[in-house]
This record gives structure tokens, sequence and C-alpha cells, in this order.
């Protein structure tokens, strides 16, 4: 690789016409430019060949040999912390909702009395207990209506008879399974002069079967 | 009886691989999808094309032997479930990120646990990776091809470029579509590399 010093142009410019020293000129850079690409060329060339043989070497070095294609091991699927923690936790889920609706629906945690959040539960349990009271209003309703008719009796009074029917009527209403309640209709039902009335609540009570 | 003569010579046909072997990559994994008795055939198939840059690019990563059968079985077992599922439009790159899923995988189990192997040091004590002649030293002297990469400046691609195609052995159509670039950015990485790299073929000493 050769450039033009400061000296040789002035050489030149001496010797040689313009034309001639920018020939010149271009033809040495051209020589010193394709000199220096084909060194760089060369050198690329070695860097390749060094390349290839150190790659050979570690190819030649390390062979894949006759290795069969792998079969899966137990021990390469036993990694279970990976693989099977959704499932656990999908499991331990389940049996912590079934625990939990198991205590729920046997009440063993108390719970029903100590929010408001079972109360369905307590209404089912408070029904035989308005049966309880309505049997007991209905004996009340009895008793006084036996009182008011034996009143009506001695007297005669339509009003009293009247009343004793309302209070039959009505614990007829709570309570129609007493034999003695039907008789009572009937019997008032007759003194008040409705004979089809009565007829029809004799018939209940020779039927009635407690 | 045309159907029962085609069952049986379907079934005594001893190597239907020959059919399988001319297909390429696509037909081969769409073959691992629509499983059966294709299914293994095929993935041989494809894991003898690419067994031994597969083997050499897992060793290229410094990986032991003992420890490189299992990654590549790690690899070959994680694959044959993803093509089980789906079909990807090139098989190499499906393949290489996976490896080198792998490997890094391997690497940081052995940074977090102890398991009486070797450890990180005595693994680069042991010189797996690739090794080539020293610049300007004995004949018999060698010195770790990445450390010489990182002297010269050469960057990651670069020097990933220059291993897969030389060491591990793909050619540049495969570099390219490993690294997802055209293959002329592959030749001019590795042009640029070999230009970085000048010096240490020692020829110029000679000129």
């Amino acid at each position: 690789m050769s450039y033009l010093s400061r000296n040789d142009i002035l050489q030149l410019m001496e010797t040689m016409e313009p034309q001639e020293i920018r020939r010149d000129h271009r033809t040495r850079l051209d020589e010193a430019g394709l000199s220096f690409l084909d060194r760089v060329e060369a050198e690329l060339e070695a860097a390749d060949d060094y390349l290839e043989s150190a790659g050979r070497h570690f190819r030649e070095a390390h062979p894949a040999g006759d290795r069969p294609l792998p079969q899966p091991s137990p021990d390469a699927s036993a990694a279970w912390t990976g693989k099977w923690f959704p499932n656990w936790a999908v499991l331990l889920l389940v049996v912590l909702f079934l625990s939990v609706s198991l205590v729920y629906r046997t009440g063993w945690g108390g719970h029903e009395h100590l929010s408001g959040w079972n109360v369905h539960r307590g209404a089912n349990e408070r029904v035989p207990q308005l049966a309880e009271k309505n049997e007991a209003l209905a004996r009340a309703l009895v008793e006084r209506g036996e009182t008011l008719l034996a009143a009506a009796n001695q007297q005669g009074d339509r009003e009293l008879l009247n009343a004793a029917l309302a209070d039959f009527l009505l614990a007829y209403e709570l309570n129609p399974r007493s034999k003695t309640l039907l008789g009572h209709l009937a019997r008032t039902y007759e003194l008040l002069g409705k004979p089809d009335k009565a007829a029809h609540y004799l018939n209940l009570w020779e039927t009635f079967e407690e | 009886m045309k159907w029962f003569d085609q069952v049986v010579r379907f079934l005594n046909a001893k190597e239907p691989r020959s059919e399988l072997k001319s297909l390429d990559d696509v037909s081969l994994m769409a073959c691992v999808r629509r499983g059966g008795r294709v299914r293994d055939e095929a993935f041989e198939i494809l894991y003898d094309r690419y067994r031994e840059e597969l083997w050499r690019f897992i060793r290229s990563r410094n990986v032991s032997e003992h420890d490189g059968e299992d990654v590549l079985q790690r690899v070959m077992m994680g694959l044959l479930k993803y093509l089980e599922k789906e079909t990807p439009s090139r098989f190499l790159p499906i393949a290489i990120q996976k490896t080198k899923w792998e490997i890094a995988t391997h690497f940081e189990q052995y940074q977090k646990r102890d398991w009486g192997r070797l450890s990180l040091e005595q693994m680069s004590a042991q010189r797996i990776e690739p090794m080539v002649p020293a610049p300007s030293g004995e004949p018999g002297d060698l010195v770790s091809f990445r450390a010489l990469a990182a002297g010269a400046g050469l960057s990651d691609v670069q020097e990933e470029a220059l291993i897969l195609h030389y060491f591990v052995g793909f050619s540049v159509k495969e570099v390219a579509l490993i690294t997802e670039v055209s293959e002329n950015v592959v030749k001019g990485r590795m042009r640029l590399a070999k230009l970085k790299l000048r010096g240490i073929s020692g020829k110029e000493d000679a000129q």
C-alpha cells in the first residue's frame, strides 16, 4: 500500500500535465485499494479455513453416535410438585367443600343458633309448635262453645246459640279432626232450625273414624 | 377381497419408514399430530434428521455428556408433546428454542441445588465448549472460542451465527431459520465476525 506524499505530488506537478497527474493518481490509488481488498479477502479466507478446521475438530470430538430416541423415563415425569399440584389443589378444595357442607347439613357446628343464615331450618321446626297451639286454641273454643250452648239451652236465647256456633265453626277451621266437635255442630244447627246442615254434620259424625 | 389384501399388505409392511423418510419436516409433523402408529415413526425420522446437530448444539453450550443426554431426552419428550397438539410451520426453530430453554433450566437447577454432580466451576474446567487452537501459541494449545470471540469484540448474534454454522454444523439456510433473519443477514454477520477475527488464523504473520 502506497500513498502519494506531498513531495511526490509536487514533483509530479512539475513534470506532468494536470490530466496525466490525475490519471496517474487514480491508477496508483486503485492499485493500493485493490491490494488492500485482496489482502482482506485473503485474511477472510484464512479465518474461514481456521473456523472450518476448528469446527470439524469440534464435530469429530462430539459425535451424536447411535444415540437412540430417548423414551420417557419414570423419574422424568415424577416431578409431582409441578405436575400434580393443580390436581391436589382441586382435590383439597373438593374435600373442604364436602366437609363444610356436611357440618352445615348436620348442624354440628351449632351455627344455626348463632346467626340468621339458617332461618329456614328454624321455620321448619316451628311448624309442629304451631299445630299444637292451634289444637289448644280449638279446645278452648270448643269449651267456650259448650258453655254457651248449655246457657242457650237453659235460657232459650238464639243470640247465645249463634255465638256458640261461631266458636264451633272456628274450632272446626283450626282442628277439623274431632268427633265431639262434629256432634256439637250438628246439635247447634238442629237447635237453630237448619236441618240440612245438621244432617250434613251428623253424616260426617257417623262416618268419622278416629 | 381387495380390502383384505390391502390390510394384510399394510400389516406385513416391515418398513413404512422408507415412505416417510422422503417427506419434509412439515409433513412429518403433520404425521406426528395425526397420531397412531405413524406418529412414532415420523417422530423418529425427525429425530434422526436433526440428532447430530441438536447433540452438538447441546454440547456447544458447555453441557457434559451425562447431563446432555438428560437435556436431549427432555427436549425430545417436550417436542413430542408439543407436536401432538400443534403443527408449527418449521421444526428446526422450535427444536432449537426448546433446547435452549431446557439448557437454561438445566443450569438453573444446577445453581439451585447441589445434586452431587459437577459444580459450574468444575464444568467449565472440563472445557466442553468449542475449543479452538490458540492463535499465537504452541500447536496443541487450545482456547475457548467464546473467550476468543469476546476478546475480538464479536456481538452475540455474530458469535451465535459462527457457532451454529461452523461448530454445530447447520447450513446458512438453517441458521437463518433458527435466528429468524434472512440468509443474507446471516452471511453478513458471519463475514463481519470473520473480519473481526481476521488476526486469529496466524497467516497474517506469514505474509
